[in-house]
């Protein structure tokens, strides 16, 4: 049975590995070339500055415009990265079920001697196996192109979906939606624009809403006035790692309970500014005096809610697993039906 | 009749379609070792029967046991003695022949690939031409190649025939005596062509509008319908035991088509064998059971 599942799937996933393969191999010659020249202009005689050294020539300034012009092929990847995965799992999963549903040929397989389930199983089983095959050197080439080759933040908004083997996840959730709503819509066009809407949505829910919960974020305080300067506002942000993925800074009562959010970041910058228009401040230092009053009135301390580097692979594991057990739940549905369907 | 004698056997058989009632009510029942024809209009029911033989399809309300047991998708063992070949004939279109042949080896256990090669090579069918390439004729041979490959002792064709140019048509009709003489199965075959049921069958069961309206030996069925017919002004009734399906005037005669279930006198009458062709249309035409007591199926006025 693997054998007839991979003979309906060989040419599409043939073609997809090759436009994987392609992802691959542009990421690995502009990543090896990049690197190359990041890591001259972070050496000696440059050290990141574009300034010309004497008797060098204009070299840094070259460099630095290499790197520059590299960003506009650097965003083509980021796109290929993100369009990728949901890519080779809906297709993959179009072809495992609705293409058989819609074109009726399912009446060929289950009029022979095997049962809906093992036929079901060897389709979404050589399907989901050819998904991981093809993205899981995507995932790990990507990962390398943004971590070691340009040195991007992981938790960046452009580059969090495309390191790590969230990737994998990604590809193989959109592969049991694709199952699932095969089985409901069984017709190929219809299940490919619900797969794309509803996997947008998912893509869209998940890092704005979901993804802040799945680990533990690091909550730090500083005090207000230790970093007060001459003539500058007291709420000054505390620092946090530059790799880390802020999730709140701002000034908040030290009294707060839970853990803080910006609505209590709004809230406390409200009753400052109640607070502070009770003294009369007309010059920079009044003003910074005023707020340091109000500051110490209201018991107020400035706090990072972030969420450290060292738990990229932690937040990448969990968000990994919800994609797989929901992809999972998502199959399930879909061999129910098949034990249901009539075509 | 008892129950390890028949393939087929069905009873109070409903199958419904949101409002649709494609089956109603449904009794039949087909003894072992027939060519079984199931006749009846476009959209009288016949593939939705078949597809529930077949494991596809489930009843709404009744009973359908094949070889005695409850047809269902899961029962695979069952559906392994079953072979189907579908109207639409859902051959994977990209696929070489020689790889469908692959397709149905690895997944029956009693698959006959030289059968299946053999039969594709009389036909001058090549093994390495895709399906997409092959004439309608030469498709529905390698869909019946598979179907009658898997050794079945059951065979269910929906329309064997159908969009197929006369010559094609003749030689997949006598490809198909041969096959079942060699296989000694059993055969349902739905069709509406009449000539497809005398040149090949030996059982007729009559589809209309959802009910099965005979169901009997085809022989039997020949022998049992005359066409009895008189002058208008004669005034002789219909024979007792004679039950009236179709009547037809002319300006001097009348001819009644008539079921016996007695032996007939003559009576005045002069008395003629109809064809299957009539006999099948005044069935459909009626699209009613008749009845086993004697007497006129048709009212007074009409039949007298």
């Amino acid at each position: 049975m693997i054998w007839i599942a991979w003979r309906f799937q060989r040419s599409v996933a043939c073609s997809l590995a090759l436009v994987a393969l392609f992802i691959i191999g542009f990421a690995v010659i502009t990543g090896v070339m990049q690197h190359g020249d990041l890591m001259q202009f972070l050496g000696a005689p440059c050290h990141g500055s574009e300034v010309a050294t004497p008797g060098r020539g204009d070299i840094c300034g070259v460099l630095a415009v290499k790197l520059a012009n590299a960003e506009s092929y650097n965003s083509e990847i980021r796109v290929a990265g993100y369009v990728i995965a949901p890519l080779v799992g809906a297709i993959l999963g179009l072809v495992a079920l609705v293409n058989e549903l819609d074109h009726r040929t399912v009446r060929l397989a289950w009029t022979q001697s095997i049962s809906r389930g093992r036929w079901f199983g060897a389709k979404v089983g050589v399907g989901a196996a050819v998904v991981t095959l093809i993205l899981v050197p995507t995932a790990i080439v990507l990962s390398w192109w943004n971590g070691e080759v340009r040195g991007y933040n992981l938790f960046g908004r452009e580059t969090y979906g495309i390191a790590g083997w969230d990737l994998v996840a990604y590809g193989l959730f959109a592969f049991a939606l694709a199952t699932l709503l095969g089985a409901v819509i069984r017709r190929v066009g219809w299940t490919l624009a619900a797969t794309t809407i509803l996997f947008l949505f998912v893509a869209f829910v998940v890092p704005t809403r979901v993804r802040a919960h799945l680990v533990t974020p690091t909550v730090h305080w500083s005090s207000p006035f230790a970093t007060v300067q001459k003539g500058s506002p007291a709420t000054q942000a505390p620092a946090f790692p530059f790799t880390a993925w802020a999730l709140v800074i701002g000034p908040v009562p030290r009294t707060i309970k839970t853990t803080p959010t910006w609505n209590d970041v709004f809230a406390t910058e409200q009753n400052t500014f109640r607070c502070t228009s009770g003294y009369p401040s007309k010059t920079p230092a009044e003003q910074g005096k005023a707020e340091t009053e109000c500051d110490k009135k209201l018991d107020i301390e400035n706090v990072a809610v972030f969420i450290a580097d060292n738990q990229f692979w932690t937040l990448q594991l969990r968000e990994g697993l919800l994609y797989l057990v929901a992809g999972a739940a998502l199959v399930g549905g879909a061999f129910a039906l098949i034990r249901r369907i009539e075509p | 009749m008892t129950g390890d004698d028949l393939v087929i056997a069905t009873e109070a058989l409903t199958k419904r379609f949101r409002r649709r009632t494609a089956l109603n009510d449904c009794s039949f029942a087909v003894p072992r070792g027939r060519v079984a024809a199931l006749v009846g209009p476009n959209g009288s029911g016949k593939t939705t029967l078949l597809r529930i033989l077949a494991g596809l399809s489930r009843p709404t309300e009744g009973r359908i046991s094949v070889f005695g047991e409850e047809m269902s998708a899961s029962k695979v063992d069952l559906r392994a003695r079953v072979g189907y070949l579908d109207q639409e004939r859902p051959l994977y279109p990209w696929w070489r022949v020689c790889e469908i042949l692959e397709f149905g080896r690895r997944i029956n256990p009693a698959w006959d690939a030289e059968f299946a090669v053999r039969h594709l090579s009389q036909l001058d069918i090549d093994m390495k031409s895709r399906v997409r390439d092959l004439s309608g004729g030469q498709r529905a041979q390698v869909a019946l190649a598979v179907c009658f490959a898997k050794r079945p002792e059951l065979v269910l064709l929906d329309e064997p025939a159908a969009a197929l140019d006369p010559v094609a048509r003749q030689d997949l009709l006598q490809n198909i005596t041969e096959i079942f003489t060699d296989n000694e199965s059993s055969v349902l075959m739905a069709t509406h062509a009449i000539d497809d049921v005398a040149a090949i069958c030996d059982y007729v069961i009559i589809l209309s509008q959802s009910r099965i309206v005979l169901s009997e030996d085809l022989d039997y069925v020949l022998e049992s319908h005359r066409l009895l017919s008189r002058g208008l002004d004669d005034g002789v009734p219909v024979p007792r035991g004679a039950t009236v399906l179709e009547e037809s005037r002319t300006t001097r005669e009348i001819t009644y088509l008539v079921r016996l279930a007695m032996p007939l006198e003559r009576d005045g009458w002069r008395i003629e064998r109809p064809t299957l062709n009539e006999i099948v249309i005044a069935y459909l035409r009626g699209g009613r059971r008749p009845s086993a007591s004697s007497g006129s199926g048709l009212d007074e006025s009409g039949a007298t």
